[in-house]
């Protein structure tokens, strides 16, 4: 018999811990128990047979410290122990007797690395460790694989693809979440099962970290979201020290008691995990046997996630799609986007999000770029300063696919639409990645005319859909807006669609809505007032630019009115205090831009530079007001008057206002003093120091190229090449990383004798810079803007 | 969670009284990180052994003149292990982009912030073994004076790090996430008088963040 016969029609018994009875066994500490499958597999063989004479259907190899990182100094490889411990599973199987159906899962834990980029593991890397021991475990003869105690949902994303990817075996994941319901690195059990769900793992649930008791009020989250069977191991109760010994206090009569209410709710897969024992097991299959826990009902969800947050289009309250970072008519968006720039595209992102929005969509369609690289590259780093879903629109389906192989989450992807060839390419990714698809309703034939076409459009869609096992709710259409000055039946037939999407085919829908108003003056009355109809009409979401005004008015103000907004609390919080504000005091005297800058206040420091554009020159008004500033911050800095947070103040400030005085100059080119190239070195990961001298040399307007943090010398030495950099800083906090700067530096003189080096960092003296060759050791921020003044402007 | 102004301040350089500016960045940077930290620690006690300059315990042996002196008089000790979380590391990066400033001062408050989180850990521990009329060493961690960096390894599998409180390493054995800490804490007999603050020991004098006597 198959296992996928049995799951989520009768209840299936998972067997309890093993890292105890190992122990029991002999293992000792600091022994990795993956080990004792071949150096003692009648050991492990007799705690399987323990656990199948308890009532366990289904047994979990001893695998869960397999891979390469885990395994490095033990002499085996994650496949030799991943083979020996199916094979112990299997035996003990076949030694055991009993008539209850019977199965292998092996088992997947965590890595034991941070991926990327809060730790140093690529996700392809940690995608390639689970393939490892998937590979030998199928071939072992496993019947199923079972990810579990995972807490990070990028590793487990890396680790369900390895196991789907590489086996037709049913893949069962489960996580670890502590009290409050997260996981480790940030997540809820909604964006857990979302993620899984996208994934199309067969069943999902949680484990460890808690005792059956604390982890009731997370399984009713799940049984919430999940339309999928649940599984449940949780430990012996929370653990507690007692004479150096950690103990479980939960003992198996009362483990089987509170598994029997947590089975009764929804749980088809019930075992143990930490504290756990075949006493636990047997007490929970003789209460447990026989019940048939409630059906999992399809929750009918359009529900994207980032690796933390949910966006569920179909909850009750439209959702707004930022639509800002895309390089259509942005010239600055479109040049940072060909140099790699990224920082000003974050900055549009987490402005965005400030403003309210609950996706961002992101577009690096231009035609001159690798688009697959920039996307991928785009949404890693979004993702590192973000916790806001994303939205990867691409037309480009191989730049779809590597964004969404890597984005940590369930994505919403944009877009598909009738054209046979648009689906062929893109349904197989969602299969694959999950993600709900935006859905346009245009063909081959292009826009139909009236709703009745576009209707039949989405149709087509859904029907082609199934075919790859979409549901109507895996989808939001856009029925498409046309300006109403090219037609001007253009909006009602746009929300005639939105009403019919939404009453006979029951999806969630969306727009663009500024498209309404091409080609006609005062555009942004148009937008809210269609924004406002669209909302009424049912409209699921939009793809809008928040800072647009009138937008955000007419969404708050539809969300309060179509009770949307409960208590009107949105409304009210913002704008409670409209009416309220003081205009500002008749006569007060304005700061001036030296002020604001050497005050540190940004946005005072933006409107003063503003004021005094009107009566300056950009040119003229930087040497006038801002050089100065930024000389007396510097000097007071050097002088122990005014200190570092102060400092970087200082340089916020001149930013915001250096940002209004180039928005005056069209192109900033002729600007820069010079091409500096700033990185941590290789293994080291504190970056802090690098970051605010970079911010210091942006201010005294040097380029400045930043490599990040852990950068290789080679990568170093390329970049320095590439932009002719004559001058390379380089920094290192942990005394560990200070050799990886001495190669650094050598390599450079070897390769780039032209370029000079600059290094900092706590642990730094300048007798060890001189020693390793470097020209200048700089003890803080204002040092190394000296130094680059002595390189590219000698006075 | 705790924070200490004065470690704040001493870390951002800021020497005799702040402005209002800087005391409300911080006040800022201690409300973010409130919300975003998730402070966690893992334990375990282990049996040691210390002969002239080596070390013995079941999960690593060290040649380490500088902790074998700190740890003369102890028989176990308690492997320590402490994170603010992922969540941190996400905020610092964001603002990076953002506001340097702020940055600056949520990178200083969590710095003290997880300082004071080992240190109460700490003493709930001392109050603990005084009950047992056993006293507790200062924190030694790996990377300190002599003793190698590369231990963070040991450490860290021998308390489960990674599937307990989500805390591994890079391959340089640098701690991610970032604003954690791992430490060797001596168990003795009789209460040993130590240096009287944490920099004391610390070969490197030159250091900008050393503590005054």
């Amino acid at each position: 018999m198959n296992i996928r016969d049995y799951i989520g029609k009768q209840l299936l018994f998972f067997d309890g811990g093993m890292g105890t009875m190992l122990q029991n066994a002999g293992l000792r500490p600091g022994e990795l128990p993956d080990v004792w499958n071949v150096e003692h597999p009648e050991a492990v063989e007799k705690i399987h047979s323990t656990y199948l004479l308890s009532g366990t259907n289904i047994l979990t190899t001893n695998t869960f410290g397999c891979t390469k990182h885990k395994l490095e100094k033990s002499g085996y490889t994650p496949a030799q122990l991943a083979e020996a411990a199916v094979k112990n599973a299997r035996r003990a199987i076949l030694n055991t007797p009993g008539d209850s159906p019977r199965f292998v899962a092996l088992g997947l834990g965590p890595t034991g690395k941070l991926l990327k980029p809060l730790g140093d593991l690529p996700f392809e890397e940690a995608y390639d460790m689970y393939r490892e021991t998937v590979e030998a475990g199928v071939k072992a003869g496993a019947d199923l694989i079972l990810i579990e105690t995972m807490s990070d949902a990028y590793e487990l994303k890396a680790a369900v693809l390895a196991a789907k990817e590489n086996s037709d075996l049913p893949v069962l994941a489960t996580v670890t979440f502590d009290r409050k319901g997260k996981l480790l690195t940030g997540g809820s059990p909604e964006s857990v099962v979302a993620l899984l769900e996208g994934l199309r793992v067969d069943v999902l649930g949680i484990n460890c970290g808690l005792g059956p008791k604390e982890m009731l009020p997370l399984l009713d989250r799940m049984l919430q979201v999940s339309s999928l069977p649940i599984m449940l191991q949780p430990n012996a109760g929370l653990p507690h020290e007692e004479n150096g010994k950690t103990v479980f206090t939960v003992m198996p009569d009362e483990f089987a008691e509170l598994m029997e209410s947590c089975i009764k709710k929804g749980v088809w897969l019930a075992g143990g995990c930490c504290g756990t024992t075949p006493d636990h097991i047997r007490a929970l299959t003789k209460r447990c046997s026989g019940i048939l826990p409630p059906a999992p009902t399809e929750k009918r969800l359009t529900v994207a996630a980032s690796y933390a947050e949910t966006a569920c289009f179909n909850a009750g309250k439209p959702l707004l799609i930022g639509e800002r970072i895309n390089p259509t008519g942005k010239p600055r968006m479109k040049k940072a986007l060909r140099e790699g720039d990224y920082d000003m595209i974050l900055r549009e992102g987490i402005a965005q999000q400030e403003q309210g929005v609950h996706v961002l969509d992101v577009n690096a369609g231009l035609p001159e770029i690798d688009e697959a690289q920039v996307l991928t590259t785009l949404t890693r780093e979004l993702q590192a300063v973000t916790d806001l879903p994303l939205q990867l629109d691409s037309s480009d389906p191989v730049a779809l696919e590597r964004a969404l192989r890597i984005y940590n989450g369930k994505a919403v992807i944009n877009s598909v639409n009738g054209k046979e060839s648009s689906m062929e390419a893109v349904f197989p990714l969602a299969k694959r990645y999950g993600g709900v698809i935006v859905a346009l309703t245009l063909d081959e034939n292009g826009i139909p005319e009236d709703a009745e076409g576009r209707i039949a459009i989405a149709r087509r869609i859904l029907e082609k859909g199934a075919e790859y096992g979409f549901k109507p709710h895996d989808f939001i259409f856009d029925p498409l807006t046309l300006t109403v000055s090219a037609g001007a039946d253009n909006a009602k037939i746009t929300l005639a669609c939105i009403r019919r999407l939404h009453d006979e085919l029951h999806v969630a829908t969306v727009l663009g809505v500024s498209n309404v108003s091409f080609g006609l003056p005062e555009r942004k009355l148009l937008n809210a007032n269609f924004f406002a109809l669209a909302l009424g009409a049912g409209l699921s979401a939009a793809i809008m630019n928040p800072h647009a005004p009138g937008m955000m008015d007419a969404y708050r103000s539809c969300c309060a009115l179509l009770n949307m907004d409960p208590q009107c609390e949105g409304y009210i919080a913002a704008y409670s205090n409209a009416e309220a504000a003081p205009a500002a005091p008749v006569g007060m005297a304005e700061m001036s831009l030296y002020d604001a800058v050497l005050r540190g206040l940004r946005s005072e420091a933006e409107a003063a530079a503003a004021r005094e554009l009107e009566k300056a020159e950009p040119l003229a008004l930087i040497e006038s007001a801002m050089v100065p500033a930024l000389n007396t911050a510097g000097e007071r800095f050097e002088a122990g008057t005014l200190f570092l947070p102060q400092l970087l103040m200082c340089a916020e400030a001149a930013k915001g206002a250096f940002s209004v005085i180039r928005s005056r100059m069209g192109d900033s080119a002729g600007l820069s003093k010079g091409v500096i190239v700033l990185a941590t070195v290789e293994g080291d990961i504190h970056d802090i120091g690098k970051n605010i001298v970079k911010a210091m040399l942006e201010n005294y307007q040097f380029e400045v190229i930043d490599l990040g943090k852990d950068v290789p010398p080679e990568q170093v030495v390329e970049a320095a090449k590439a932009h002719k950099a004559k001058l390379v800083g380089l920094s290192a906090l942990m005394t560990t990383t200070v050799p990886a700067m001495q190669r650094t530096v050598e390599l450079l003189h070897r390769e780039v004798p032209d370029a000079v080096t600059m290094c900092g960092g706590a642990v730094l003296t300048e007798e060890y810079v001189a020693s390793i060759g470097a020209e200048y050791y700089v003890r803080d921020a204002m040092d190394s803007v000296r130094r680059a003044q002595d390189v590219y402007c000698p006075v | 969670m705790r924070f200490a102004r004065n470690e704040a301040l001493r870390y951002l350089g800021v020497k005799g009284e702040a402005d209002d500016a800087v005391l409300t960045l911080l006040s800022r940077a201690e409300a973010a990180l409130e919300s975003a930290a998730s402070p966690r620690h893992a334990l375990l006690r282990i049996p040691l052994s210390v002969e002239s300059e080596h070390i013995q315990t079941p999960f690593f042996t060290a040649d380490s003149p500088a902790l074998a002196k700190h740890l003369a008089e102890a028989k176990e000790a308690y492997l320590f292990a402490a994170t603010l979380g992922a969540e941190v590391d996400r905020l610092m990066n964001r603002y990076t982009k953002l506001d340097m400033a702020f940055a600056l001062a949520l990178q200083a408050c969590a710095a003290s912030a997880l300082e004071c989180y080992a240190d109460d850990i700490s003493s709930e521990l001392s109050r603990a073994l005084a009950a047992e009329g056993l006293f507790l060493l200062p924190r030694f961690s790996p990377g300190y004076s002599g003793f190698s960096i590369e231990y963070q390894t040991d450490f860290l599998a021998a308390l489960s790090a990674d599937r307990r409180i989500g805390l591994s390493e890079t391959a340089s054995h640098m701690l991610t996430p970032l604003k954690s800490i791992t430490a060797l804490i001596g168990i003795t007999p009789k209460q040993q008088l130590c240096s009287t603050h944490k920099c004391a020991s610390c070969p490197n004098t030159g250091c900008a963040y050393r503590k005054e006597p």
